[in-house]
């Protein structure tokens, strides 16, 4: 092994653990968006894994091994099936990158022998366990919970709704909460048809400052629309979307300072999530059904 | 004969009306000192964000775009710079962000043809390219900060000031 490929190891490794310490996933992919005809790693935390045996197979010595059955589950005799419940395949053994970071490299199309849209409409499900599963793991089964990694098919053509700048990656922007970022709508692709002849939008934003389903601030949870939201232009007028013309709709706004007067903890802003909506609601129509959510680069500020 | 005298006659006419039309050369002039054009104060009016992402391009809107009113929602910031001191002062408002310090020394990687302009303070330099040139008869002055993250540039933005 070069030298150099010793760096990229642990830069891939350094890389994974910064991820999910910052995004706090239990199961990701890289690269992100993949190309299913080409490798993929598969990355698990095993920190991050909720089921009781996860914290031993974390600081075990013993080797680990990946439990898939979909996109495809391989039967028994193929090379690449699981095995028995009491002796994995050797071929599903994974590599430790270290602090309970298990990773396993693969080319979907060619390991689960799927077409890449099979890869894009079937999640990869999978579970972590020792050679024996049943094994006594703290009271528990020496496993993982099922986990499960949804690979999202690239977009391509034009968009309803898209930031600028555009995403990085599939959901994630190369810029911080402390630069611009704008929230454009093409009213032009939209199929709602209580929309179509409108022209008074909002851009409803709330920003994510934990990974838990509730946490974030905001000024109107436009998920969440109460009677007393309704009058959206008094709410939020600062939330009101400019008209570019052409049916293009657009807010532009720096998060760190558009939510600055309610971060009283001065808390850092992981996201943006948004719903479009018109500047009073009346119906439930009244609404983009779409509410994407941008991350921001957390590397920098 | 008398064919070919016409033809002798509009070849003469039409060798004179070319000659006629040739300009006359003009003389450049001296060439503009632009440690003389940025002296002075100015004030940021304009921000636009440059996409660092876009790998095709069809149109500037899907690389450039004008975030003025998103950033300059209060009294802009202003820059002055002295060409004889070559010290940088600034006068902090909206803006202000994309600048380290607000004092310090400046200078030009090339006083006769510049290409970037560099902030010089405590924290180490800031670079700027020059969008164009700032001569003496310029209203505007306009640089580009490029954000970075590591080695990576994350976003860029053209700050255009006008003289105060």
């Amino acid at each position: 092994m070069t030298m150099k490929s010793l760096k990229q190891i642990l830069l891939s490794g350094f890389t994974a653990i910064s991820a999910t310490t910052l995004f706090g996933q239990a199961a990701w992919v890289e690269p992100d968006p993949i190309n299913p005809n080409d490798s993929i790693t598969i990355w698990v935390d095993l920190n991050k894994c909720t089921f009781g045996g996860a914290p031993t197979l974390a600081s075990t010595t013993d080797d680990l091994y990946m439990w898939t059955w979909s996109p495809k589950e391989h039967p028994v005799g193929h090379p690449l099936n699981n095995g028995t419940w009491g002796a994995s395949n050797d071929a599903l053994k994974v590599q430790k990158a270290g602090n309970g970071v298990v990773f396993y490299r693969m080319v979907p199309t060619s390991f689960y022998e799927v077409t890449a849209s099979a890869v894009y409409t079937s999640p990869i499900k999978l579970l972590i366990k020792k050679k024996d599963g049943s094994l006594d793991c703290g009271g528990a089964e020496c496993k993982t919970e099922d986990l499960e990694i949804k690979i999202t098919a690239p977009t391509t053509g034009p968009q309803k709704l898209y930031s600028f700048p555009r995403r990085k990656n599939k959901d994630t922007l190369s810029i911080t909460p402390s630069d611009v970022i704008t929230v454009f709508y093409d009213k032009n692709l939209e199929t709602n048809d209580s929309l179509k002849d409108k022209e008074d939008f909002y851009c409803v934003v709330k920003a994510r400052v934990g990974m838990g389903a509730t946490d974030f601030i905001y000024f109107v949870d436009g998920d969440n629309i109460k009677a007393a939201d309704r009058d959206i232009a008094s709410r939020v007028p600062q939330m009101k979307m400019k008209n570019y013309g052409d049916g293009k709709f657009g807010l532009s706004f720096v998060p760190n300072r558009m939510f600055e007067s309610i971060n009283t903890g001065g808390q850092r802003i992981l996201s943006v999530q948004y719903k479009v909506m018109r500047g009073y609601i009346r119906k439930q129509y009244d609404w983009v059904s779409e509410s994407p959510e941008y991350w921001f680069n957390t590397m920098c500020q | 004969m008398k064919n070919n005298m016409k033809q002798i006659l509009f070849a003469l006419v039409l060798s004179i009306s070319v000659l006629a039309c040739k300009p006359e050369p003009r003389e450049l002039g001296p060439r503009a000192n632009q440690s003389e054009g940025i002296n002075g104060t100015w004030v940021l009016t304009k921000i636009d964000q440059i996409d660092v992402n876009v790998e095709l391009a069809f149109q500037e809107s899907d690389t450039l775009l004008d975030v003025t009113q998103a950033m300059l929602t209060s009294a802009p910031m202003e820059i002055s710079f002295d060409k004889t001191s070559k010290n940088f002062e600034i006068t902090s408002g909206a803006g202000s962000e994309f600048f380290g310090n607000t004092m310090g020394s400046w200078e030009f990687d090339n006083d006769d043809y510049p290409s970037y302009l560099q902030l010089n303070n405590p924290f180490g330099p800031q670079i700027y390219s020059l969008i164009r040139p700032v001569r003496p008869q310029d209203a505007y002055l306009a640089i580009k900060y490029n954000k970075m993250c590591g080695s990576d540039r994350t976003v860029s933005y053209h700050l255009w000031f006008v003289r105060k």
